[in-house]
């Protein structure tokens, strides 16, 4: 997970297109940014180092089913 | 550019804003009260995403919440999958050294016998190892049973002699243990962990009254002083393990999980994940709750063992999973005591349901097309390819399709509190680090309280 927060100003003025919806306030807060695709796979990819394989398996360890 | 199919909307009621998440890229972005119309109408499909302002239209875009008209999401998450299938850097071994245990746990599904694993299946095990460690980034070396403990020496045995295999080959070993803690004593644990053996899950389904109906020993006596004591030595004591406590629970067990979490003292809460998990095969249980409410009730605890301290694991509130289980893995192998080889660690591990068998050369030789067909079962079904949450799931169980031909009926379970989650996630961060147990009964409160 990538805890990014970040807010984005939208100073956009309303087109009559729009007045239906109006847009009154102006902040729209990025709590969590987009990962990109080879963001996410990167660690299936040859440029991953051991250390981030090794990272990626103690999130993984759990065991999704079974009663132990 | 049009909308994506793997967004959530969602209404953030304390402030009025609207959350949107997309299960596809992890993006989480709170808008204005005064775009919640504008966002539930493209949702809709009853405005147009060129009907936006431009700046919001650019935000949404590089949050990937609108997307071009030609991308093919599924196909890009079905890459990624096949990608994670395929991955080429790591190992994944489970090893079972007994199909014994020294309890009985109502709800196991496993037949316990005893067995032990001979020296001839420790040297094929090695030997296998020799061949394959030097082609992996990382080997990942899973205990698993019956209970691993029981076998001990062997257990100690092959993990030395593996990671040295590894150090050897200029391989990261990294390992793990399903335990049910009984017999891991703090003398114990001192010499697994300097085996390199750092990560633990330990099950306790409860406070004592719950978890001695639950987790019985097989002779006389009670189970929960001990294992209490052990899991609190070993967060106490190795401060470089990784510890996961596993509660199953089922609607009878649930409310009584603080219960559990408030006996441990406060100064280890920090060191202990802890990890709910429904008592798997036993989803009639729950037929007078919907899966919504068994969803928001485990939220619920999980909001509870923040706030007393705990970490807590859970499916990330991210698509970073590439395949839905290990046993998706190419390179993923489980050996039992015996040689026999599987790929799942669901089963009784029977010769009947191996797919093949270690020989002395220390090669995996499979039986018949049981392997081949294991893999050829496609990882993501037509009924996945409409489904919000794909990109967070990748699929279900494979072994499920393999039987039944299709997921299972509650496959979505684990995605039903989705919204609340999202809600919680954004309560935390606007909150600040932590939450307190106020706060997220507000966010829940068509729940009764679980305590």
């Amino acid at each position: 997970m990538k805890p990014v927060t970040a807010t984005a100003t939208v100073t956009a003025t309303v087109t009559p297109s729009v007045t239906a919806l109006p847009l009154t306030d102006s902040l729209i807060r990025v709590v969590q940014a987009a990962r990109t695709d080879s963001e996410l796979t990167h660690v299936a990819s040859p440029e991953a180092t051991a250390a981030e394989v090794k990272a990626s398996t103690n999130s993984c360890v759990v065991h999704l089913c079974g009663c132990d | 550019v049009k909308v994506s199919k793997f967004n959530i909307v969602t209404q953030y009621e304390p402030t009025g804003e609207t959350l949107l998440f997309n299960t596809n890229t992890g993006a989480l972005v709170a808008l204005p009260a005064s775009l919640q119309r504008d966002i539930h109408a493209l949702h809709q499909e009853s405005v147009a995403v060129s009907l936006l302002p431009e700046a919001v239209r650019t935000v949404l875009a590089d949050q990937g919440f609108i997307v071009d008209e030609e991308k093919d999401e599924v196909a890009e998450v079905v890459r990624r999958n096949q990608l994670g299938i395929d991955d080429p850097n790591r190992l994944d071994v489970f090893i079972l050294p007994n199909m014994n245990c020294n309890f009985a746990c109502p709800y196991c599904y496993e037949d316990h016998r005893p067995s032990q694993m001979t020296d001839d299946v420790e040297e094929r095990i090695l030997r296998w190892f020799e061949e394959m460690a030097p082609r992996f980034k990382v080997v990942l070396l899973s205990w698993f049973g019956g209970e691993p403990l029981l076998s001990f020496e062997r257990l100690l045995s092959i993990q030395t002699k593996v990671k040295q295999i590894c150090e050897d080959a200029g391989t990261t070993f990294n390992s793990h243990i399903t335990t049910n803690g009984y017999l891991l004593t703090a003398a114990r644990a001192e010499r697994l962990c300097a085996t390199g053996l750092l990560s633990y899950q330990i099950t306790m389904d409860g406070p004592p009254e719950i978890h001695n109906e639950r987790r019985l020993l097989k002779g006389p006596g009670n189970s929960f002083d001990r294992v209490f004591e052990n899991l609190c030595n070993l967060a106490r004591t190795e401060p470089r393990a990784n510890i996961k406590l596993r509660i199953n629970f089922d609607p009878d067990t649930l409310p009584s999980v603080p219960v559990l979490l408030r006996m441990i003292p406060e100064e280890l809460r920090g060191r202990i994940h802890v990890v709910l998990e429904r008592i798997f095969g036993q989803g009639t249980l729950f037929i007078n709750k919907t899966m919504q409410n068994v969803a928001l009730e485990t939220e619920e605890c999980y909001e509870v063992a923040r706030s007393l301290g705990f970490a807590v694991t859970t499916t990330p509130l991210d698509p970073s999973k590439l395949t839905y289980c290990y046993a998706d893995r190419v390179s993923q192998f489980l050996f039992n005591h015996d040689g026999d080889v599987f790929k799942c660690t669901v089963g009784k591990f029977t010769p009947q349901e191996r797919l093949g068998v270690l020989d002395e050369a220390g090669h995996v030789v499979w039986d018949g097309s049981g392997y081949v067909d294991w893999m050829a079962i496609p990882a993501i079904d037509d009924k996945c390819r409409s489904c919000t949450f794909l990109p967070m799931c990748m699929g279900g169980c494979r072994k499920t399709r393999h039987f039944t031909g299709k997921s299972g009926d509650d496959c979505t379970l684990p995605f039903a509190a989705l919204e609340t989650r999202v809600q919680l996630r954004y309560a935390r961060e606007t909150a600040g680090a932590s939450i307190d147990e106020s706060t997220h009964l507000t966010l829940s409160t068509s729940l009764g309280g679980i305590e």
